[in-house]
């Protein structure tokens, strides 16, 4: 089949970003936009360090991935306690403002021509760790009374409340680690192409993201990272543009919330790994 | 020391034009059974939305014991000890019968962010004890061998069972029933009455109760208050109240105009 | 501020408030946001683009044919996009997941039909500044301003003084009542929509003439979202005056120094964000609190 390396740095680079919105989308029913400008805010953190700074490269990484969190703070700190649609419209600004403050500080981001010179000290290992951890953290995520309050709160927000859940604090938590997941996927990003601009990180990355979500299922985190290897891998496979790709990913999300809104896994997961612990609820069908 | 373990008193709330509640006072007793009755749209559910926090109120006060509750945000309100049920059942979809009781005890559990992320033993002891206390609650209720099932595919008189185990995991001082045996056939509101009075007795819980079915208020409640058009129409024991000409008028009235 | 700038900021305001009418038409009726609008824009401007330089038509002519174009496209992506999360009452999200995706799937659409070459609309009229005692104002600017006021003067006619109107009003207001009463939801459902593509090909159009061609168009859609969220998502008149205070801001924005076009929209982040915080009904809005 010949999948280069690079397809698969880039796909697992995607998993690390969908477990992200996974977290905020499929377990906390929040729709954001803007994403992919936390992916920005990484990877132009720990770029412009490196190369500006000549910051070793782990210091980097971790400032990039807490720059991150920190914006999470910053917007979803307003953000979270706002309606469904307000949310992705507030998310969506944002993003928007980063490109414009990116582009703007030419100086020091590059501008729109972008930032070059990143080293490229993302390996193949680094990033393979890198995925397992961040699965390893959502899946038990999940599986606790964070994921559980979760899904509650995007079920049904106002039983959720009656039960003593604290909606509002969840929502912030939640919304601070996928900005976060984002982040650091961000810097993987930029420390393997070498090069970024502010235009990749725009909200259609974003919308991708929550779509390989809704494809494989709103509450699967399995069911994501199906959607991400097959809808990242696809194209290449096929040798798509990228236009052909993204035409190909809004037919089938279009089909899935038409005939099949429940994505392909639903609500369930594929038992890949056993753990040893008291009998799960919500394991395999 | 109050006797009382709700109090509620003059509150008012206006949705847009429609004044839904006005002026409306009541006590729950520490261990009493108290019903609230009345027409359709007379405001009930809107009182228990009130007490609960899902709306601020414009006028008057909650407390619960000694303590003011009213303006506290609504979770903040059930971990005081308020849980209620719902008039159309609101259990949570995708999560499963037990996963329903969890959530409730989950604001509860003490294991941090860090524990679960890491997996670290505490978060594993935590959730064995929470998914222990679980079983017990869907035991209580007669729902135990239900507990993988998905609230869905269970029939509606369990939906409702579980909705009160799931509120009985809040350990609550008062339970808020919003016609809890509606939809139920004449034997299910039966065993609904024992189930009531069992949990009442074991767990001293205070209830307040909004029905339509009058057998249930009869049997069942130690004072009764009958709400019309938001405003309190009359109050006392349920035999004298079933015997009121106004709350009669006010029913049968309805019935003229349909 | 100057008069000038007055004029400007109206003129793209009055662009603006066709895009939010028709954003917050369907907020009414089926209580999301509808970001396919989007695509109804892009798709029309480049409609028009097309008929304007293949039969040479005014802008008159342009504007007919393209408000049809939208009509159809908007009734077409109704049926694609929410037909059947209507009859299966799936919950918000789905609707707006697939609003989002019907959006993007137009934008690449037209992506691939005209790559990202930029495109120009042909000029309309010989002159192109009116001028009145010192005060410019672009030709087309001034026919858009007309034209979104008589545009906007015949959709409140529609909706008070027709039956349909009167249909769509209720279906905004209550549609278990409306259904029970006989009407036939999915028509109203399906004019509305039409009546949504209408006005967007107009503004189609007008963006297009303003902004020159690009795929991305569509994204202005968030401008009427904008709009309405300052004005009180859901209500006309608001969105309407949202959209207009909008473009006088940006207008002014984009004139003061440090600010410019490009960070313009940072400053409109704020703003917005400020606005949600302090005043979510918006301007004209009530908190809908919703009865449970």
């Amino acid at each position: 089949m010949g999948i280069s390396v690079s397809v698969l740095v880039f796909t697992c680079i995607s998993i690390i970003g969908v477990s992200g919105v996974f977290l905020i989308t499929g377990l906390a029913g929040m729709f954001s936009l803007g994403q992919a400008s936390f992916m920005a805010v990484g990877a132009y953190t720990s770029g412009v360090l490196v190369v500006r700074f000549g910051v070793p490269f782990p210091v980097a990484a971790v400032a990039g991935t807490l720059a991150g969190v920190l914006a999470g703070l910053l917007v979803g700190l307003p953000t979270v306690r706002l309606r469904r649609d307000y949310i992705a419209l507030v998310t969506f600004g944002f993003g928007e403002a980063i490109i414009a403050i990116l582009n703007n500080l030419s100086n020091i981001t590059g501008g729109a021509m972008g930032l070059v010179g990143i080293p490229p000290l993302t390996t193949l290992p680094l990033v393979l760790l890198s995925v397992f951890f961040s699965l390893f953290f959502v899946w038990n995520f999940k599986f606790s009374k964070y994921g559980r309050q979760c899904i509650a709160i995007r079920t049904d927000e106002l039983a959720a409340r009656s039960m003593g859940i604290h909606g509002d604090g969840l929502k912030l938590l939640v919304f601070i680690l996928s900005a976060g997941f984002s982040a650091y996927a961000g810097v993987l990003y930029g420390f393997y192409t070498t090069y970024v601009d502010p235009g990749l990180f725009n909200w259609t990355r974003s919308a991708e993201w929550i779509i390989m979500v809704f494809f494989g299922g709103l509450g699967s985190l399995t069911g994501a990272v199906i959607s991400a290897i097959l809808l990242g891998t696809l194209p290449e496979i096929l040798r798509f543009a990228s236009e052909w790709r993204i035409l190909l990913y809004c037919v089938i999300v279009l089909a899935i919330i038409n005939f099949r809104p429940k994505g392909l896994l639903g609500e369930r997961e594929l038992r890949i790994v056993k753990r040893k612990t008291t009998p799960e609820t919500g394991g395999a069908v | 020391m109050n006797p009382s373990v709700l109090t509620v008193r003059n509150i008012s709330k206006r949705f847009g034009g429609v004044q839904a509640v006005q002026n409306f006072s009541l006590q729950l007793p520490k261990g009493g059974i108290v019903s609230m009755i009345g027409p359709n749209g007379a405001g009930k559910t809107t009182v228990f939305n009130l007490i609960s926090g899902v709306y601020p109120l414009d006028q008057g006060e909650v407390y619960l014991e000694d303590e003011k509750i009213s303006g506290l945000p609504q979770h903040i309100i059930t971990r005081k000890g308020i849980a209620r049920t719902f008039q159309n059942i609101r259990l949570f979809q995708g999560l499963t019968v037990q996963e329903n009781v969890l959530t409730a005890l989950d604001p509860f559990t003490p294991y941090s962010l860090l524990e679960t992320l890491f997996r670290l033993p505490r978060s594993a002891r935590e959730e064995k004890k929470a998914k222990e206390k679980a079983r017990e609650l869907l035991r209580m209720v007669g729902l135990e061998s239900y507990q993988d099932e998905q609230p869905s595919n269970l029939p509606y008189g369990l939906q409702r069972k579980l909705e009160i185990a799931r509120a009985l995991a809040i350990r609550p001082k008062v339970l808020l029933l919003d016609e809890p045996a509606a939809g139920l056939n004449p034997k299910e509101v039966h065993d609904f009455i024992d189930l009531i009075y069992t949990l009442h007795e074991d767990h001293s819980l205070s209830i307040l109760l909004i029905e339509h079915r009058m057998q249930v208020v009869m049997e069942m409640s130690d004072w009764v208050y009958v709400l019309n058009f938001g405003k309190l129409l009359a109050e006392g024991k349920p035999q004298d109240v079933q015997k009121d000409p106004e709350v009669i008028k006010a029913y049968i009235g309805e019935e003229e105009a349909c | 501020m100057s008069l000038q700038q007055l004029l400007n900021g109206l003129s793209l305001g009055s662009v603006y408030s066709i895009i939010a009418v028709g954003f917050a038409l369907v907020f009414n009726i089926l209580k999301f946001s509808n970001f396919s609008h989007g695509g109804v824009l892009t798709v029309t401007a480049y409609t028009g683009f097309l008929i304007a330089t293949r039969f040479s038509f005014g802008l008159p002519l342009t504007l007919f044919f393209t408000s049809l174009a939208g009509g159809v496209l908007a009734v077409l992506i109704e049926r694609v996009a929410f037909r059947r999360l209507r009859r299966n009452k799936s919950s918000v999200i789905f609707f707006f997941v697939s609003s989002i995706t019907m959006g993007i799937l137009l934008e690449n659409l037209i992506t691939i039909a005209f790559s990202s070459n930029f495109y120009s609309y042909p000029k309309f009229f010989q002159k192109t500044i009116l001028e009145w005692k010192g005060f410019h104002m672009a030709v087309t600017d001034f026919w858009m301003l007309l034209i979104s006021l008589v545009v906007l003067g015949l959709l409140m006619g529609v909706l008070y003084r027709t039956k349909l109107g009167v249909a769509i009003r209720a279906l905004s207001m209550d549609s278990t009542t409306t259904l029970l009463m006989g009407a036939n939801v999915d028509r109203i459902v399906v004019a509305t929509f039409f009546v949504v593509g209408i006005l967007g090909g107009i503004a189609g159009v007008f963006l297009g003439i303003n902004y020159t061609l690009y795929p991305q168009l569509g994204q202005l859609i968030v401008k009427g979202f904008i709009a309405s969220v300052i004005g009180g998502l859901g209500n006309l008149s608001g969105a309407v005056v949202g959209a207009l205070l909008l473009g006088i801001l940006e207008v002014i924005l984009t004139g003061i120094e440090g600010i410019g076009s490009g960070l313009a929209p940072v400053v409109i982040f704020f703003i917005t964000l400020v606005f949600l915080i302090l005043r979510p009904q918006g301007i004209a809005g009530k908190i809908i609190q919703e009865k449970v």
